[in-house]
């Protein structure tokens, strides 16, 4: 018997197994996918010319094995092993309604290769549900999980700057990574032009300067290489193998079981609380069970509903923990893919710069904010970045020879791109459910995925085009390119809402401190708890989450009430 | 310093046997002149100038590898056959198999091709919307731009190029915000989208 079991050991299942481990509860991990080594599985060490196939996936492979997750830009030879087979992990969709469901099943999940963009949500961020109506309020406001953004922070290491919006709280920061001369001058045209918007050095996980507490875990400063997605051997990126995994093993109370698919989770009907999870050996197909005081589900947003509505028992035959038949619905990504380019003759010829930075420039929220929108609510911001065009010149344009070269070395004008972020609100119909017909390989049914934009989004989309645009005109510069519509959901890679957290057990299906209304010893801190999205990128949020949960059950279980 | 000099030598100083070297191991799909020909394309697409080209990258090889173990057989097809069209355009031309034709003439030949291959031609009705990572272009000829495409990834992502042509510095350390250009500096490669 352990005293706590973590469900996931991804972004949420890593934080959770540090803070449990560290208030001295014997904790069991259970991993889904492969054991993986932190440096001995990456392979980021290679140069260029020695990845497999020029570092492409083989086109048969690509379409027969990764057809939906090829659809993310950091899918390539060198992360291929990071990305499930979408051929041995089906899921089912309506026709006509895609949602891309990109996923990593390994220790780590994706923590290993996240965008690293790490923000906080606001205190209009927690009001939005309530103030327009969508959604169900979210149980807490911003001062309750300020002092846990800052615990988070400062563990992970988040480099940016301090800025003063209301909109998007400063933090506890690592320097910034400093804008580049193109991006000082967008900076400065953009917010001269549009008073109330600003352009701010991403913030992003990872150790611009790396602290004694981050090195005690072997953990070393960013190079600049900017290829984090393929595991960084530094450490200089938070990923739960280099960071929140090795600060559990430190304590001494951490147990981590790989290739152990969760099933289901066992209710004793008597009392209410979890007594043990079924697990399914990956391998073997076997089946065994975990038991344990206190439950924390982290398998991320799709993937812990589809364990709770797989949980059913005579007392529970929709699900459980599903009184409120809310588990599975109010499913969001964010807006996605809503880019502008354009480029900068005037900027200067004569500036460049050294290395590959982490991050980008970010451009905060000011719809509904300092602006308002055009017929919508809520709001986006944009990630981007300014740089100088050169390099492998462009196949496309004829010509042959030195003069292909002479290409190559010029330096062309800056250029700038940015893609908005927006909020997608949550709806009941927007949902996962399980598919009546179909199993996987291990006899789990199978998540029917039914999701759509609705007006808000489509509305919100045209404004973040137009926006862009205008930006990139404010600014001096030309549109070159831009993008028509979202992508497909899912390709946010930010999916959330599935089992929101609430005050009313008849509306939510997770407290205000991540447990369950139906099940007091049961905690879920990923995705699945958002009542809401917002527009920044969420992983800080379900990290700060979780370690205000555990502190908070591990409290409980303490003073002998779990 | 030999190494560096032996990257400089052009195609013209080698045997013609030497444009479709083969590395060891190397997984195969080409014949051995489809081979021969890829390497005439190659060579004359990037030379050897005052930087090592196409040939001193082992870009043909390369190349074949990729085909064998990368392509599909749809891919196969249709760069087989864009070879082929360009080996066809020289015996209407010069009445010679492309390979065999003096570097100049293969300039001659290639240039006109090369132009009339990248036409721009409208997307297809149903086409994918583009995005900006993933850029379609329709043109006369897309066996031949992939052909391209795959020389310029190649080359430019090359130990060769890396070193001689433009910089790459696996790993930077600082990140420098803004230096200084001169007319000796060069673009940094990265090899992600950013």
């Amino acid at each position: 018997m352990f005293d706590a079991i973590v469900i996931g050991s991804g972004m949420s299942g890593g934080i959770a197994a540090k803070e449990l481990c560290e208030r001295g509860l014997k904790v069991l991990v259970i991993e889904r996918g492969r054991k993986i080594v932190h440096g001995e599985d990456y392979m980021d060490t290679q140069m260029p010319w020695e990845l497999p196939n020029n570092n492409m996936i083989p086109e048969d492979e690509l379409a027969r094995d990764y057809p939906i997750q090829s659809q993310c830009y950091a899918v390539n030879a060198a992360t291929k092993k990071f990305w499930v087979k979408d051929s041995e992990h089906p899921y089912t969709t309506p026709e006509g309604k895609p949602f891309a469901w990109i996923r990593g099943y390994h220790l780590g999940g994706r923590s290993i290769m996240w965008g690293r963009q790490s923000y906080r949500l606001s205190e209009q961020d927690f009001g939005a549900n309530a103030k327009d109506g969508h959604g169900c309020d979210w149980p807490i406001r911003y001062a309750d999980l300020a002092p846990w953004y800052d615990h988070i922070e400062t563990f992970i290491g988040v480099a940016g700057s301090k800025e003063g919006l209301p909109q998007l709280p400063d933090g506890q920061f690592l320097p910034e990574f400093a804008l580049n001369d193109g991006e000082k001058l967008f900076k400065a045209s953009v917010e001269a032009k549009f008073p109330g918007r600003k352009v701010i050095s991403g913030r992003n996980a990872n150790l611009s300067v790396a602290q004694p507490h981050h090195e005690e875990l072997g953990r070393s400063s960013c190079q600049n290489r900017s290829i984090c997605e393929r595991g960084c051997s530094f450490g200089a990126n938070h990923t739960s193998l280099s960071s929140s995994l090795p600060a559990a093993e430190r304590t001494g109370n951490l147990t981590i079981v790989t290739d152990a698919i969760v099933h289901s989770l066992v209710q004793d009907p008597k009392t209410g609380k979890i007594t043990s999870v079924r697990v399914i050996d990956a391998k073997t197909m076997q089946g065994r069970t975990y038991e344990a005081k206190i439950f924390f589900l982290n398998a991320s947003a799709i993937a812990s509903a589809q364990i709770l509505l797989n949980s059913t028992s005579e007392a529970n035959p929709r699900g459980l923990c599903n009184k409120s038949d809310q588990l599975g619905r109010n499913l969001m990504d964010h807006l996605y893919a809503l880019t502008t380019a354009g480029i900068f003759p005037q900027y200067p010829k004569d500036s460049y710069y050294k290395g590959r930075r982490p991050t980008g420039i970010y451009i905060p929220r000011f719809r509904n904010v300092t602006e308002e929108a055009d017929g919508y609510v809520r709001g986006y911001g944009y990630q981007g970045g300014v740089m100088r065009m050169g390099g492998k010149p462009q196949a496309t344009a004829p010509g042959l020879g030195q003069e292909i070269k002479e290409r190559g070395r010029k330096f062309g004008p800056w250029m700038a791109f940015i893609s908005g972020f927006g909020e997608m609100l949550p709806s009941p119909d927007n949902r996962v459910t399980l598919n009546p017909a179909r199993k996987d390989k291990w006899g789990i049914p199978l998540v029917h995925i039914d999701v759509s934009l609705g007006k808000n989004e489509h509305t919100m989309s045209k404004q973040i085009l137009a926006d862009g645009k205008a930006m990139i005109e404010a600014a001096g510069g030309m549109v070159i390119s831009q993008a028509s519509e979202a992508g497909t959901p899912g390709l946010g890679i930010h999916e959330m809402g599935t089992a929101r957290m609430g005050r009313d057990p008849m509306t939510s299906v997770f407290n205000g401190f991540n447990q369950a209304h139906e099940a007091a010893n049961l905690f879920c801190t990923d995705g699945a708890v958002m009542a809401s999205s917002g527009c920044q990128n969420p992983s800080l949020t379900y990290m700060a989450l979780t370690a205000r949960a555990a502190d908070y059950a591990a409290g409980l279980l303490k003073q002998g009430m779990l | 310093m030999l190494a560096r000099v032996a990257l400089l030598i052009g195609a013209s100083a080698l045997p013609a046997s030497a444009l479709a070297a083969p590395a060891k191991k190397a997984k195969r799909f080409l014949t051995a002149s489809q081979l021969t020909l890829l390497g005439a394309v190659a060579d004359t697409i990037l030379p050897a100038t005052d930087t090592p080209g196409a040939l001193a990258a082992q870009v043909p090889v390369k190349l074949d590898g990729l085909l064998a173990g990368w392509a599909s057989a749809q891919t196969r097809t249709k760069i087989t056959g864009a070879l082929a069209r360009i080996d066809a355009a020289a015996m209407t031309k010069k009445n010679k198999h492309f390979a065999v034709l003096p570097a100049a003439e293969r300039d001659a030949v290639l240039r006109p091709h090369d132009a009339a291959a990248l036409q721009k031609v409208a997307p297809p009705p149903n086409a994918p919307k583009p995005n900006l990572f993933s850029q379609v272009n329709y043109v006369a000829d897309p066996g031949y731009l992939r052909i391209k495409e795959l020389v310029f990834n190649l080359y430019y992502f090359s130990e060769a190029a890396m070193t001689h042509e433009l910089i790459y510095e696996h790993v930077p350390g600082q990140w420098q915000p803004s230096i200084k250009l001169t007319p000796q500096s060069r673009p940094y490669m990265g090899t992600g989208p950013f």
